[in-house]
């Protein structure tokens, strides 16, 4: 709030403001000298009318303006009198629900910020190993017993000097070797999955000493 | 003689340069911090590959790929590699590799590799590191 709005120093003094309205119109006042001044003038003026409260001057005596708002309800009875039924705004609804709505919008914000987040994210992928697409496949020799990938380097890299991996076999059951050719520095890995864990260099000895390699 | 000898020895440093060498090392990838100046020649090649920070080299051999003998190079660990030259042309050499863990094969192939480009075969898994074998050819 910076600009000086008596209405709303009014508002203020008569109790009409609450919640943010009320605390951003306080922190103005507080540091905007002019409107400090317009503050105590009305402030001054707020006690001075509080300090003298009219007194309604009655014509009659009470006892005789009460009988004749006795008659006057007596002689209406019955009378249906139409009563014109509160028009309904939405800005009455913002203004009573304000709090909420702006709980809800922030919340709204938020959820779209971490969607937006997500969504800009790329997919995650394996951090450990940079493949190489793999142009071609050739079937496995009628020898290997386990499932076997071959794959050629790219035809761009086999033209050079890239290693070149022709076929690749491995004996174990249930294990596959995958050739994964070099994008562009040439080096070609075999991927060899599925071999038994060992928690340590004598287990994987124990292991493949005792290995059943048929099945 | 002095003349013979000098002869000679040009002559049989050509006939090796032909040849070419086979370097098989045994490599474990690893989360310790471990620096070995042995593996700095494919070290980049090894974290582009397999990702881990840090590689020890466990293991070492190398043989020569002229004639077409079977070679066997014992890389420690129970770890050994068979290797058959087939064939050379220009740079690139073919040859049969088979890579054995006790009795066990792990992987038969058969590779072209040139000196520039090294063959790396990712093995078993050892606690939280990997096996890896790496293979190079050196004319």
């Amino acid at each position: 709030m910076n600009a000086h709005k008596p209405e709303l120093i009014n508002a203020l003094l008569d109790g009409e403001l609450h919640g943010l309205q009320r605390w951003l119109v306080q922190r103005h006042v507080s540091q905007c000298p002019v409107c400090a001044a317009e503050f105590r003038r009305l402030h001054h003026v707020h006690d001075l009318l509080a300090g003298n409260q009219p007194v309604p001057a009655l014509s009659d005596s009470p006892e005789f303006f009460w009988s004749k708002v006795k008659r006057e309800i007596e002689h209406r009875g019955n009378q249906t009198v139409e009563v014109p039924a509160p028009a309904f705004h939405l800005g009455d609804w913002v203004r009573q629900h304000q709090m909420a709505l702006a709980t809800a919008g922030a919340f709204t914000l938020l959820v779209a910020v971490i969607l937006w987040e997500q969504r800009g994210q790329p997919e995650p992928v394996a951090p450990q190993v940079a493949l190489a697409p793999m142009p071609a496949t050739q079937i496995a020799p009628p020898e290997s017993v386990a499932a076997i990938t071959p794959v050629e380097a790219l035809p761009e890299a086999s033209a050079s000097i890239a290693t070149e991996v022709e076929q690749v076999a491995t004996d174990i059951p249930n294990t596959s070797a995958t050739v994964l050719a070099s994008d562009n520095s040439g080096d070609t890995v075999i991927w060899v999955t599925g071999l038994p864990w060992a928690s340590d260099m004598d287990d994987l000895k124990t292991q493949y000493a005792t290995m059943d390699i048929w099945g | 003689m002095r003349r013979l000898l000098t002869v000679a020895a040009l002559a049989l440093v050509a006939w090796r340069a032909d040849a070419g060498t086979l370097q098989a090392r045994l490599v474990r990838a690893t989360g310790e911090a471990i620096t070995d100046q042995r593996l700095a020649d494919i070290e980049p090649s090894l974290k582009k590959r397999f990702g881990y920070e840090h590689y020890q080299q466990m293991g070492v051999q190398q043989t020569s790929l002229d004639g077409k003998d079977q070679q066997r190079l014992d890389l420690g660990e129970g770890f050994v590699v068979f290797v058959t030259p087939k064939s050379v042309e220009k740079s690139i050499r073919e040859i049969n590799l088979e890579w054995y863990s006790g009795r066990v094969a792990l992987v038969k192939t058969t590779a072209k590799i040139s000196g520039k480009n090294p063959l790396f075969i990712k093995g078993p898994e050892v606690g939280k590191d990997w096996i890896v074998l790496a293979l190079t050819v050196r004319d």
